[in-house]
């Protein structure tokens, strides 16, 4: 008898903000498959190259599977037990409490715990406040510095990708590559166009999106600002602005109108170093184009020095065009669902000097030594973080370090002391939300060998530092329940998730500010911002030199000519999996870094495609091997943001100030946009 | 007049993600990537970089059928997928060298050729190949033979592609939107 059972869930992988669905079938023989779920409100069975792969995570013998330690850095890795392992970190953090410094105790977890929304948003951060350790999430370098600006306007987007790009009739991909990033949302942008609206990608690069797009436009890297103001002066100019609309709910528009007047179109033009029709152009489909929203989804533009300035430089047009509170119209950003964030335990946090969650705090921690312990749970800094050359040096002064994690990495295989074997999302039951609606990531698989979910080993070593009640709960389902208790989440169950594979839709408006209230100290959009003056930021979006750029930097970029554009490819999410060198398919597909170099820079260096040359600058170098293409602008390099040799590379520069982190909490991305390389051929 | 059903490719709606090469290895339990995107980088006056996904074409007159000198290779009457038989591979490759479009894989494990089966077992319970079943852009499609009298219209080369009259490979190529001219000249 047939006795095959489906279970559903979501894609591990952290594509933001909507997850594709999974349908897992288990057969009678223990064999399992997993393909797209039909069901699915968003990603409707189809699953991109990374999705369709996912079965090589879980049934892969590269998996960690029991905790292992190794006395010195050098050293092998033996097999220990979780108790002994959990002994030791306990004793590490009761010895840096009773000392007097629990901030010396940090833990950093990022997108493989993210993979489980409830670890990231609650059970994590609530293990971090019981036991009043530091916490840093990974998510500072992906938006932080965007999550600035939308603070300082008080508008955060969140309007929902499918219902934005159904209802949009102009579509502008502002240095976003979704085709890239987030493969399912290419139906949606498709239909843009089928619905016969405008598909504009603002974007250096010849990217997937550009190649999907009626307009692409190649501003010069970093100077966003001025395209954006340059738009807004010829719409205000031109009096094709929604002057109504400016007039009712924005704030210090007339500071702005003579702001914007020094962003004149001929000078952008120049800087931008794109034809000035291109520039009226964009601004006549501002001006005309109804609902026009602009897909600002991924953190992008916050990896420049002058990254707030940017994102607010881009904002602004959307008040300014009328395209805010209607449907179809807006910003598309994250996930907007909060769960029961009153089980997070914030108020029982104890007192202490925590370095901040900013790069610049994390940075100045490692390097004065406040931080000797470092628990990395579902991260890989050593491959992720700017400047690995500098951290390397700072993961050696740590005194310990324990890397949480499905396979070795970067960070365990480097500074990892002790390592713990983590379970795949198909084994644990948990949650996502996307930013309309929550799916149930339903349990298949009990656990491999010795792996062990993040709470379930959290709740062990909270017990040893005296916490008994970080798991009250008989259950995980008991628990899932009790973080569904929130106004968005409605309050539903885990059962009735398990019974809607499609999803159930959150309590969360359709199009966001309809009500024309914002998030700011005015409640209106805040085109001048008194607060970001406050906090040392110019209070108007305006264009600011970037720390390390070719003609910013003139005399740097005699010594290392090329600029360094971060990107991303389909195969890869950030270094998930060891860079994705564990699973086969993956690796197949991009087993080495690639940097894209035009073909004039290679013919200057004398360079063949396909061979392998060393990037470097003064931080450090890496090998690599060289794609010639005319998708990077001369003078530009671009590589896939999965590699170590990346960062081996970027700057630790945080030109976020601290105190805006203090004020907002979020706010202090790495400027990994704004380095200069040059490359030399192997001998 | 022969039976066949053809993959259709719309250059305009891939954006090269290989959703389609890794639906292939995931439906099929392979190691080897029987179909693959290959990347044409902006030339020829246009503006952007263009993708190709292909595996096996089922050609009309199939090379490898014919360079196959144990009948491994043979091409099915009623739809015309080309199918290998592994029983029979004796793994002289000869059908490698023969395939215009380097569509054969080599198979390590079992010493024999691989190649994309049109996931006929998927077709015949009514589901489309997993590749054509998984594309976002909807840039791959299967017409059958049931549809297959309207194929003319369709043309029978893209940039990169070369249709052999002598194999007749069964791919067309459509476009929704237009790519090949330059972007909005602005």
């Amino acid at each position: 008898m047939n006795q095959n059972r489906t279970f559903y869930t979501t894609c591990p992988y952290n594509c933001w903000p909507i997850n594709c669905g999974l349908q897992v079938t288990v057969f009678d023989d223990n064999t399992i498959e997993i393909t797209g779920n039909p069901h699915h409100d968003f990603s409707r069975g189809r699953l991109c190259v990374k999705g369709q792969s996912c079965l090589e995570i879980v049934d892969n013998r590269k998996r960690l599977t029991t905790p292992l330690k190794r006395a010195s850095r050098n050293g092998q890795f033996q097999r220990i037990s979780w108790d002994n392992a959990l002994d030791e970190i306990a004793e590490k953090i009761v010895s840096n409490n009773r000392n007097g410094h629990r901030e010396a105790t940090a833990l950093y977890h990022s997108h493989g715990n993210i993979v489980q929304r409830v670890n990231w948003r609650i059970l994590t951060p609530r293990f971090a406040n019981l036991a009043g350790i530091t916490l840093w999430d990974g998510n500072f370098p992906c938006w932080y510095d965007v999550g600035v600006a939308q603070q300082l306007t008080g508008y955060w987007g969140l309007h929902d990708p499918a219902l934005t790009c159904e209802n949009t009739s102009a579509l502008i991909n502002w240095a976003q590559d979704p085709c890239a990033s987030q493969a399912n949302m290419v139906p949606y942008i498709l239909k843009v166009r089928e619905n016969n609206g405008i598909v504009v990608t603002i974007d250096p690069r010849v990217t997937q999106t550009a190649a999907l797009s009626d307009i692409h436009i190649r501003p010069r890297l970093g100077t966003d600002v001025w395209l954006a103001n340059a738009i807004a002066h010829i719409l205000i100019q031109n009096d094709t602005y929604d002057a109504d609309y400016v007039n009712e709910h924005c704030h210090g528009f007339e500071s702005y109108k003579e702001h914007i007047v020094n962003y004149s179109p001929v000078e952008a033009s120049r800087i931008c170093e794109i034809p000035i029709n291109e520039i009226e152009r964009l601004a006549e489909i501002f001006a005309e184009s109804k609902p026009l929203s602009i897909n600002l989804t991924r953190g992008a533009l916050g990896k420049h020095s002058n990254g707030i300035q940017m994102v607010r430089s881009i904002l602004c047009l959307i008040p300014l065009s009328g395209n805010l509170g209607i449907k179809g119209g807006g910003a598309i950003w994250g996930e907007a669902i909060d769960w029961n964030m009153d089980l997070c335990c914030e108020e029982r946090r104890p007192d202490a000097p925590y370095p901040l969650n900013n790069f610049a705090a994390i940075d100045d921690a490692l390097g004065q030594g406040h931080v000797n312990t470092l628990l990395v749970v579902g991260g890989n800094p050593l491959s992720q973080w700017p400047n690995l050359s500098r951290l390397r040096r700072q993961c050696d002064n740590l005194d310990l370090v324990v890397v949480y994690d499905l396979f070795m990495n970067h960070t365990a295989r480097e500074a990892g002391d002790i390592i713990l074997p983590a379970t795949s999302w198909l084994e644990e039951l948990g949650l996502r939300t996307s930013s309309r609606n929550m799916y149930l990531m339903d349990k298949v698989l009990e656990p491999l060998a010795q792996c062990r979910e993040a709470s379930s080993w959290m709740n062990d070593l909270s017990k040893r530092l005296g916490i008994e009640d970080y798991f009250p709960w008989n259950s995980k389902e008991e628990c899932l329940n009790a973080c569904l208790l929130s106004k968005a989440c409605r309050g539903v169950t885990v059962e009735e998730l398990r019974n809607h594979p499609e999803g159930i839709e959150a309590d969360v408006p359709q199009a966001p500010y309809a009500e024309n209230v914002f998030d700011s100290p005015t409640k209106k959009f805040e085109l001048y911002s008194k607060e970001a003056l406050e906090l040392s930021l110019s209070p108007l979006p305006t264009h600011e030199p970037s720390i390390e750029g070719i003609t910013d930097t003139p005399e740097l970029a005699q010594r290392y000519p090329l600029q360094l554009i971060s990107s991303r490819r389909n195969t890869h999410f950030h270094s998930f999996h060891n860079s994705h060198n564990v699973i086969d398919t993956l690796h197949r597909l991009e087993p080495e870094p690639i940097l894209c170099m035009h073909p004039k820079d290679a013919f200057d260096r004398g360079l063949d495609d396909g061979c392998r040359v060393v990037l470097f600058n003064k931080r450090g170098s890496g090998r690599v091997k060289v794609e010639i293409t005319t998708e990077v602008p001369p003078k530009h390099v671009s590589m896939n943001d999965c590699w170590p040799e990346l960062n081996e590379v970027t700057a630790s520069y945080t030109p976020c100030p601290i105190k805006i982190t203090e004020k907002f909490g979020v706010g202090g991305q790495p400027a990994y946009q704004n380095v200069l390389v040059e490359v030399r051929g192997e001998k | 007049m022969i039976k066949q059903h053809f993959f259709i490719f719309d250059p305009s709606q891939c954006f090269g993600c290989f959703g389609c090469v890794s639906a292939c290895v995931n439906v099929n339990k392979t190691k080897e990537h029987w179909r693959r995107v290959f990347k044409l980088p902006p030339c020829n006056g246009m503006s952007d970089t263009l993708y190709l996904s292909m595996s096996c074409n089922h050609c009309e007159e199939p090379a490898c059928v014919k360079a196959c000198p144990t009948n491994a290779m043979t091409k099915r009457k009623k739809d015309g997928i080309v199918l290998h038989t592994c029983e029979r591979c004796i793994g002289c490759k000869y059908c490698q060298m023969a395939c215009p479009y380097g569509a054969i894989e080599w198979d390590e494990a079992n010493k024999t050729v691989a190649k994309c089966t049109m996931c006929h077992e998927r077709l015949d319970r009514g589901e489309e190949p997993a590749c054509v079943s998984t594309c976002f852009g909807g840039a791959l499609a299967l017409k059958t033979v049931d549809s297959v009298e309207k194929i003319d219209v369709l043309s029978k080369e893209m940039i990169g592609f070369t249709h052999y009259n002598e194999a007749k490979p069964s791919i067309r190529f459509t476009q929704k939107f237009n790519v090949f001219d330059q972007k909005e000249h602005l």
